[in-house]
């Protein structure tokens, strides 16, 4: 008995202080709502690099520590694309990127595309009716100053929502073989995608080989340019277009000489003189007003984006034409003169009828005003185009090879053999940069971009619909430990608000800025009710 | 006989229209959209209409089914939706480029493997050149397609430099028929079937000797040994009574090699019908992917056919009702 007492003591106070502890947690909980249930987060699968898996956890890491329960879940890249990007399927949260694509070089595509109600982009499912407004608005202001402040405007109210962020930019790069050609140039500030190709026109050979041969992973889809959705790149060099961006973020004069809005809807467009098509008929005012027509004709679906708002085109004189809008577009100069190419009325009034199933390769009908001229195809494994003499940016080489070599191996094999002599973005930039290091015959440059990775978060679905949670997962996101963990130093933290600070002028750089802290993210949570139970799990705010 | 060869012909159609059919729906039912990537994304919702027609994926699954069967009955594949060309024009070639790689692999493998074979099946039984011979088979036989063009291109490419590491010839090669006959087109041809060679060896060798070892105790063999004919000639009828499984182990490993060279095409970037054929799956070029594996699985029942009716007529002890 004199055992048993202080036994049935301790085991007293043992009962009481876990039924205090448990009584504490109960009325705590019942200050508490609803606990956040399990997050997943979204991204790419390893086929697209490893750099994607690495980014989700160090973000993750971090949100951990606000009390969150993140489940990790990759998702291989087409699937992605079509179920979270334009499928409206995201859950929880996606963290992934957009490429630096030539169309993205103007604003509308990040205030508007991917943020405005009901876009087919807008996979974040944010939805402002004044925002969608002024987004689609700014499209019209033709006045450059007004259009700037109209976007800067916009990313002020962006970034006060948050329905999401970038966290990096990413950084591309070139390698090339230095024995063998000297001036490669930089297209940065403004990397326009498309594997960089613009750079090569200033090349120069140093070696009796004249040929620049592209290691690259795959070939080309198509020689008819009204089924190409690309804008710049493989076809662009045959085929030229009125203007184009320049690294500068520019756009400039290209086989138009010059253009001037007459009015909002009006474009006068003056043609370069002298330019001859790739079998030496002269490029006329005739062929750039039918090929405009027939686009507006034909309507092909891979141009649609495009050229919708394209009314009609008219000759003016022999030197220049009009192009007239449906509505105003002050976005006509980026992306609609960047892309319009020129065809020879002479080889395309003789399309059939349905032109988008032209084989112009086997119908011998490749000719266009571009620096290069085709001359031959082996599929998936090699592309040649021979210099185009004539033309008034021609190379100081005799051709380009591109080698469609499949897989990253042996684009590396090529580099190192001598055998390709430029490499651009199949390879990881690391890798890249590596090899350069290693090879004293290879030289690497970086191409800094508008290529931006995000956190996107389902704005539709608690608690991502309330701000104060999206603006504390903002607080506590750590972009400089993406930069370096994802990838490896490759890549720029990205400044706030939805339009990147790498195109320059409509980029709002007055933005506050928001520095990691975690404590802070807390904090901000608190105060908006949300509270933490004893395991340190997230709830809701109590309703 | 007749009987048994229509009824194997009926067999493969319901075999192949199974394959096919399995494989329409198959990508159908896959998670993403081919549209998604073929297609820019800023495109209007009738202009992604009309590209959706022009592929036939419009209307019900079973209407795009029936449209798909209706065109294969006429040998009609399609459009590729990547390259925008016919399908045909985009296989054929590439089934030529991958034969140069898998019909002599598979013979000089097989050629290979029975010689070794016939020598270590007549070796002394338990010595070392028997268990040295089944112990590497059996590792060459265990090791992947590509582990082997890897090792390949690693030594004889990257170290010692006497080959290329990829494609069909050199960038600024010849063109057209041509270029088979040249020097080049052989020297980066050596790796690649250096590779589906040595992969065929392991297979054939230990066949091979599995026949020898069994004839090598008949009474045929004790027959001719008694007449004083040297050892190799006895051997020799040991090899060739025991060739039979391998002859018709080749009709169907012809096809299953074209299925099968894909990892060799991909590691040394062969333009052939396999790199071709995950290019397609991974585009989701349907109809090129559909097209590529409609042919796969015709060559592999024909060959299989081929096979019974080769064996039948090899020996005279099989008989088919």
């Amino acid at each position: 008995m004199k055992k048993l007492r202080p036994c049935l003591a301790v085991a007293s106070l043992a009962a009481g202080l876990i039924s205090s502890v448990f009584t504490q947690d109960v009325h705590a909980q019942a200050a508490l709502g609803e606990p956040v249930p399990p997050l997943s987060v979204v991204y790419y699968a390893a086929d697209m690099g490893p750099e994607f898996e690495q980014s989700a956890r160090a973000l993750s890491d971090e949100w951990r520590k606000l009390g969150l329960e993140l489940q990790m879940r990759p998702i291989q890249f087409s699937t992605f694309v079509s179920q979270i990007i334009v499928g409206g399927q995201l859950e929880d949260i996606a963290v992934f990127t957009v490429g630096g694509d030539p169309d993205r070089v103007d604003p509308t595509y990040w205030l508007y595309d991917i943020a405005a109600c009901g876009q087919r982009r807008n996979g974040s499912k944010f939805c402002n009716q004044e925002y969608s407004r002024l987004a689609a608005e700014q499209r019209t202001k033709v006045n450059p100053a007004e259009r700037i402040k109209a976007v800067h405007d916009l990313q002020v109210r962006f970034h006060q929502e948050m329905p999401w962020w970038p966290v990096i930019n990413r950084v591309y790069g070139i390698i090339w073989n230095n024995q063998k050609w000297d001036n490669v140039t930089s297209p940065a500030p403004v990397a326009a995608h498309e594997s960089l190709v613009e750079p090569w026109l200033t090349a120069k050979p140093k070696t009796a080989d004249r040929w620049l041969d592209w290691a690259y992973f795959e070939d080309v889809k198509t020689y008819n340019p009204i089924v190409e959705e690309g804008a710049v790149g493989w076809m662009r060099f045959v085929f030229d277009t009125f203007a184009k961006n320049n690294s500068k973020g520019e756009t400039i004069p290209w086989a138009a000489s010059s253009w001037k809005f007459v009015d909002d809807k009006t474009i006068e467009i003056t043609l370069r003189d002298g330019m001859t098509f790739h079998d030496d008929k002269p490029v006329t005012v005739n062929d750039a007003v039918f090929t405009i027509q027939k686009i507006i004709e034909w309507q092909p679906p891979a141009m649609s984006s495009r050229i919708r708002n394209l009314a009609s085109a008219e000759k003016i004189d022999d030197k220049s034409f009009r192009i007239r809008l449906k509505e105003p577009d002050a976005a006509f100069e980026i992306t609609v003169l960047t892309y319009l190419f020129i065809l020879p009325e002479h080889i395309w009034r003789n399309a059939p009828a349905k032109p988008t199933e032209w084989d112009l390769v086997a119908a011998k009908a490749v000719i266009g005003s571009g620096p290069f001229k085709f001359k031959t195809w082996r599929l998936n494994e090699v592309h040649e185009l021979e210099t185009h003499r004539a033309h008034f940016q021609a190379p100081a080489y005799d051709g380009i090879r591109r080698l469609a070599l499949g897989q990253a191996d042996a684009i590396r094999a090529a580099m190192l053999s001598g055998t390709g002599d430029i490499a651009t973005t199949v390879l990881p930039v690391a890798t890249m940069s590596d090899l350069a290091k290693q090879n004293s015959q290879l030289s690497f440059m970086e191409v800094p971009s508008h290529s931006t990775m995000f956190v996107w978060v389902n704005n539709q679905k608690a608690p991502f619909s309330d701000r104060a949670f999206r603006q504390a997962l903002r607080i506590a996101t750590n972009k400089q430990r993406v930069m370096v963990e994802g990838w490896q130093g490759f890549a720029s933290v990205s400044g706030e608000g939805n339009v990147p600070t790498a195109l320059g002028r409509w980029h709002n750089g007055a933005l506050e800025k928001i520095p990691f802290d975690v404590q802070k993210a807390r904090k901000a949570l608190a105060d908006a009710g949300y509270g933490w139970d004893s395991r340190g799990r997230l709830h809701m705010p109590k309703k | 006989m007749r009987v048994y060869i229509l009824r194997r012909l009926f067999q493969s159609v319901v075999v192949v229209l199974a394959v096919t059919t399995i494989m329409f729906f198959m990508f159908r039912f896959m998670p993403s959209d081919p549209t998604v990537l073929m297609v820019e994304q800023g495109m209007s919702d009738e202009a992604r209409q009309a590209l959706l027609e022009s592929w036939g994926l419009t209307g019900s699954l079973w209407q795009q089914y029936l449209r798909y069967m209706s065109n294969l009955l006429r040998l009609d594949f399609g459009n590729s939706f990547f390259y925008r060309a016919p399908v045909w024009d985009i296989l054929w070639p590439r089934i030529m480029h991958t034969l140069w790689i898998a019909v002599p692999g598979l013979l000089l493998g097989a050629l290979i493997g029975a010689s070794l074979g016939m020598v270590v099946g007549w070796a002394r039984r338990g010595g070392a050149v028997e268990r040295g011979g089944i112990l590497i088979a059996t590792i060459i036989r265990g090791t992947p397609s590509f582990i082997i063009g890897i090792v390949l291109l690693v030594i004889f490419s990257s170290w010692l430099g006497w080959f290329p590491a990829f494609g069909m010839g050199d960038p600024g090669g010849a063109e057209g028929i041509w270029r088979f006959l040249r020097p080049e087109f052989l020297h980066h041809l050596a790796l690649p079937l250096l590779a589906v060679i040595i992969y065929f060896i392991p297979e054939n060798l230990l066949l091979m000797r599995s026949g020898v070892v069994e004839n090598r105790t008949e009474d045929y063999i004790e027959l001719i040994r008694a007449k004083g004919v040297s050892d190799a000639r006895v051997a020799w009828h040991a090899a060739r009574n025991s060739m039979l499984p391998l002859i018709t182990w080749l009709f169907p490993a012809l096809a299953e090699t074209i299925a099968g060279i894909v990892v060799v095409e991909i590691v040394f970037s062969w333009p052939g019908i396999g790199r071709e054929l995950v290019l397609a799956v991974t585009r989701q070029d349907y109809p090129l992917a559909q097209a590529a594996f409609f042919l796969l699985a015709v060559m592999i029942v024909l060959a299989n056919l081929a096979a019974d009716l080769a064996y039948g007529k090899l020996d005279p002890r099989v008989v088919y009702r």
